[in-house]
């Protein structure tokens, strides 16, 4: 079961972000638009920035931006473990207000533990806001661990539900794009398609735009999950390269 | 008529009946009799608190237990006397209150204990399970409401994890940095059954508070000690909270390292000593803060640098290097930059760093100091009415620094803090963190609670005084012969000295009408004394310590004394008004 407040995380950060989550790629060195290239390849973090490490962390180091204090504000992925108590959330979410905490995205779940919960959370601020952010979580009693994924090779997911307007003159032109984002149709109406997709939000974001021409009438996304790559553990044993294979 | 026969034999059966229960009740014990035993195994002496609805089978068990139960007026009261109990003890302080209105009148007390680390546990009546979430007959959300200012909380939920709970908030409450945990008992787990077992051990994967430093850090913090020219030791309350009064001595003689206190880390330093330099911050004196300013080596020991002791951050020590000592790692490069923090228990921490130190003496540093305190004592003018601080100093004197003084907040506790020489740990008590006005008497109430034998003094203005003045009854209701000093000026003096110095003389909503103190003393059962010449002064405290009843003493002061030295809010420390 996944509890994501994105709408929640959002209110938390006026003026911070962007309206439009897209404006923020125009920043990007290089940037050219999307195209069927970048899209797709965004997925493939090892081959669209081969040599520089994963390529969402690439992403995201690219995308630079200084607080009031000086400091570079940037995207974190923190993976939080926590007791599966009642509560919990509260405790956290309460703890990311009254410190004045930015979250982006909060998503929480099981693990193979019943008793314990992991927790995604993004969260945006510079290098001190961070360290203040890990501290204050770890006072928590039901804080288990925290590990900021983003000092390592790491995979990341979202998944989005869109339902969007498909007359029939559109749909081969929607399915098309289905195709070319490996989304799929989970639900056909008379006039609209519902699509899931999963990715990095990268993708999710630049799926989004390729599809807001026809009509967009509902979205509904979930935060972001995200997992280290397992080669930190494999590496003594084999050589073998892990690559995402999504 | 029944016969005989039948008589014999009904009372049989009925002896057997009851047997059965009574071994059935061995077995099983009430959520609330779990909760009580729990308590008293876990050591806990004397509960303060007040009763009501759904805490009733809480009472209930209360009374055929040995733990000293102390009724206050005020649910308010109960947990500020938690806290003074606590404070001049060290053991947890525990106050009980029932479900919504109760409950929410323990916030302030609980936010209080928070702010300056007190260990606390709060027990809560709720309603029942069944009625949680319906906005039934004095609910609150009472977890959620507390959630920013506890340590933990648990809402109980099932009758048998009641011991487990107990021993885990006061595990909580008690270890790593100390802080309020609560613990909410809806009615039907507090008369449902279970069986007791005491709880033997805990299970709190994530709470693993640090004791011991880095032996790196602390080498590194060893290494700055020793290479300073000018080091100032700037000791919090953490010192006193962790016992390391002796060790901090140590440091200070054998560093010849002044020592400038917080307001929670007075007595943590004896104030007498000649490395002393009082308070720093805001009122501190004027030497701790030119030290401060000066000193190119600061060494932070249990203390979170508040604004009230900083100032502007930005000029805040601009020469010194910072090493902070601190059990709470969150502490470390919050509020100032750090470059050397050592995490751990500062008397743990104080003991590592002193194997690795040598006796060091800068005499040029040290005859400077010397010469900041002859210059710029801490002074008033003695001339005319009675004097607040001289009422300060005259305590001092008569109880040769060695009661134990509780304060509310305001001008009165900052004279305290200034003219009140503390020698030892434990010995002031006051809302040092939250600045609760009211805290003052109830603390007072939980100190002579938790020290029968010790004097106990509650300075006190007259605008705080009757936030809780209804504990008075709880002194007298209890023998507790705390004594009261209030500094009458008829004003809410600090306001009113803000407004003066701020606001231009305009003196909104500062102005007090009080009650007759002497008659509602007398009215409570408690002893009132007036006190409006100088010359009254000595013998109304003695008067006040040799009373076996609990003491009011009015004292009417300079209406328009102010608290100096002051550093205005943001300002630079070497930079004070008066």
């Amino acid at each position: 079961m996944l509890i994501c407040l994105p709408v929640l995380a959002a209110s938390f950060c006026p003026g911070l972000k962007s309206n439009r989550p897209l404006d923020r790629y125009h920043k990007l060195e290089g940037f050219t638009g999307f195209n069927n290239e970048n899209m797709c390849e965004a997925d493939i973090p090892g081959k669209a920035w081969a040599g520089a490490g994963p390529g969402v962390r690439c992403l995201e180091l690219r995308f630079l931006r200084h607080n009031l204090r000086g400091g570079v504000m940037m995207k974190h992925t923190l993976s939080v473990l926590v007791e599966n108590n009642p509560g919990v959330l509260a405790r956290v979410a309460g703890l990311f207000s009254r410190r004045g905490f930015n979250i982006d995205s909060l998503a929480v779940g099981r693990t193979e533990n019943p008793r314990v919960s992991r927790m995604t959370i993004v969260v945006e601020g510079d290098d001190f806001t961070l360290e203040q952010v890990n501290k204050q979580l770890h006072k928590l009693v039901d804080v288990i661990k925290i590990s900021d994924l983003t000092k390592d090779a790491y995979v990341d997911r979202e998944l989005v539900m869109i339902k969007v307007f498909a007359e029939p003159s559109s749909r081969a032109e929607i399915m098309q794009l289905v195709d070319i984002f490996r989304a799929r149709i989970v639900d056909v109406g008379p006039k609209t398609l519902t699509i899931e997709v999963t990715g990095n939000s990268g993708k999710i974001d630049a799926f989004e735009l390729s599809l807001r021409p026809f009509g967009i009438k509902e979205l509904v996304r979930t935060g972001k999950i995200a997992m280290l790559r397992g080669y930190k553990n494999s590496i003594k044993g084999n050589n073998h390269k892990e690559e995402d294979v999504s | 008529m029944q016969s005989d026969v039948t008589k014999k034999v009904l009372r049989s059966q009925k002896g057997k009946v009851s047997k059965r229960k009574k071994e059935a009740d061995q077995a099983l014990l009430s959520g609330a009799e779990i909760l009580i035993r729990s308590l008293e195994d876990e050591g806990v002496e004397t509960i303060f608190g007040y009763p009501g609805g759904q805490a009733l089978p809480i009472y209930d068990a209360l009374y055929d237990s040995k733990i000293n139960h102390i009724l206050c007026r005020h649910e308010q009261g109960a947990a500020h006397a938690a806290d003074g109990y606590a404070r001049a003890t060290g053991k947890p302080g525990v106050c009980l209150a029932t479900s919504g209105p109760g409950a929410t009148n323990l916030v302030t007390g609980i936010a209080t204990a928070f702010m300056d680390s007190v260990p606390m546990v709060a027990i809560t009546g709720q309603v029942p399970l069944s009625l949680l979430g319906r906005d039934s007959f004095q609910e609150a959300d009472i977890t959620g409401i507390t959630l920013p200012i506890t340590k933990h909380s648990y809402l109980v939920r099932d009758t048998s994890e009641l011991a487990q709970t107990v021993k885990e908030a006061i595990y909580i409450a008690t270890t790593g940095r100390p802080g309020p945990v609560l613990i909410d008992v809806p009615r039907d787990v507090s008369s449902g059954q279970a069986e007791y077992r005491r709880a033997d051990k805990m299970n709190l994967p994530g709470y693993r508070p640090v004791l011991d430093a880095d032996p790196a850090q602390v080498e590194e913090a060893a290494r700055a000690i020793m290479k300073s020219e000018r080091p100032v030791i700037y000791a919090g309350g953490g010192v006193v909270i962790s016992g390391a009064h002796e060790e901090l001595l140590q440091l200070a003689e054998l560093l010849m390292a002044p020592v400038c206190n917080t307001l929670t880390g007075l007595g943590g330093f004896p104030g007498n000593h000649p490395l002393s330099l009082g308070m720093l911050g805001m009122h501190g004196t004027k030497y701790a803060n030119y030290a401060v300013s000066e000193c190119d080596l600061l060494i932070a020991v249990g203390a979170r640098f508040d604004d009230r002791v900083t100032g502007d951050v930005e000029t805040f020590a601009p020469e010194a290097r910072i090493i902070h000592i601190d059990i709470d790692p969150a502490e470390i490069g919050k509020n100032v930059r750090v470059d050397i923090p050592v995490v751990g228990d500062v008397k743990r921490v104080l003991r590592q760093l002193l194997k690795s130190l040598q006796p060091r003496l800068n005499e040029a540093w040290r005859d400077k100091i010397m010469a900041w305190k002859k210059e710029y004592p801490l002074n008033y003018c003695e001339k005319g009415c009675l004097k607040p601080q001289a009422i300060i100093r005259e305590i001092c004197r008569q109880t040769e620094g060695k009661a134990r003084i509780t304060t509310e907040v305001g001008q009165h506790q900052m004279w305290t803090a200034q003219y009140y020489t503390f020698t030892r740990p434990r010995s002031f008590i006051t809302s040092g963190g939250l600045g609760t006005m009211g805290f003052g008497l109830p603390a007072a109430i939980g100190v002579q609670v938790g020290c029968p034998d010790e004097l106990v003094f509650d300075i006190a203005g007259d605008g705080s005084i009757q936030m809780n003045i209804q504990e008075l009854c709880t002194a007298v209701n209890y023998d507790l012969p705390v004594n009261v000093a209030i500094l009458n000026n008829g004003y809410l003096g600090m306001v009113r000295q803000w407004q003066e110095l701020f606001y231009n003389r305009r003196y909104s909503q500062s102005e007090l009408l009080n009650p007759d103190f002497v008659k509602l003393a007398e009215a409570y059962g408690a002893e009132g004394i007036r006190v409006t010449r100088p010359s009254e002064l000595a013998p109304a405290i003695e008067q006040a310590i040799n009373s076996s009843k609990p003491v009011m003493l009015d004292f009417i002061v300079d209406r328009e004394e102010n608290v100096l030295p002051m550093v205005p809010p943001g300002g630079t420390l070497n930079k004070m008004l008066g």
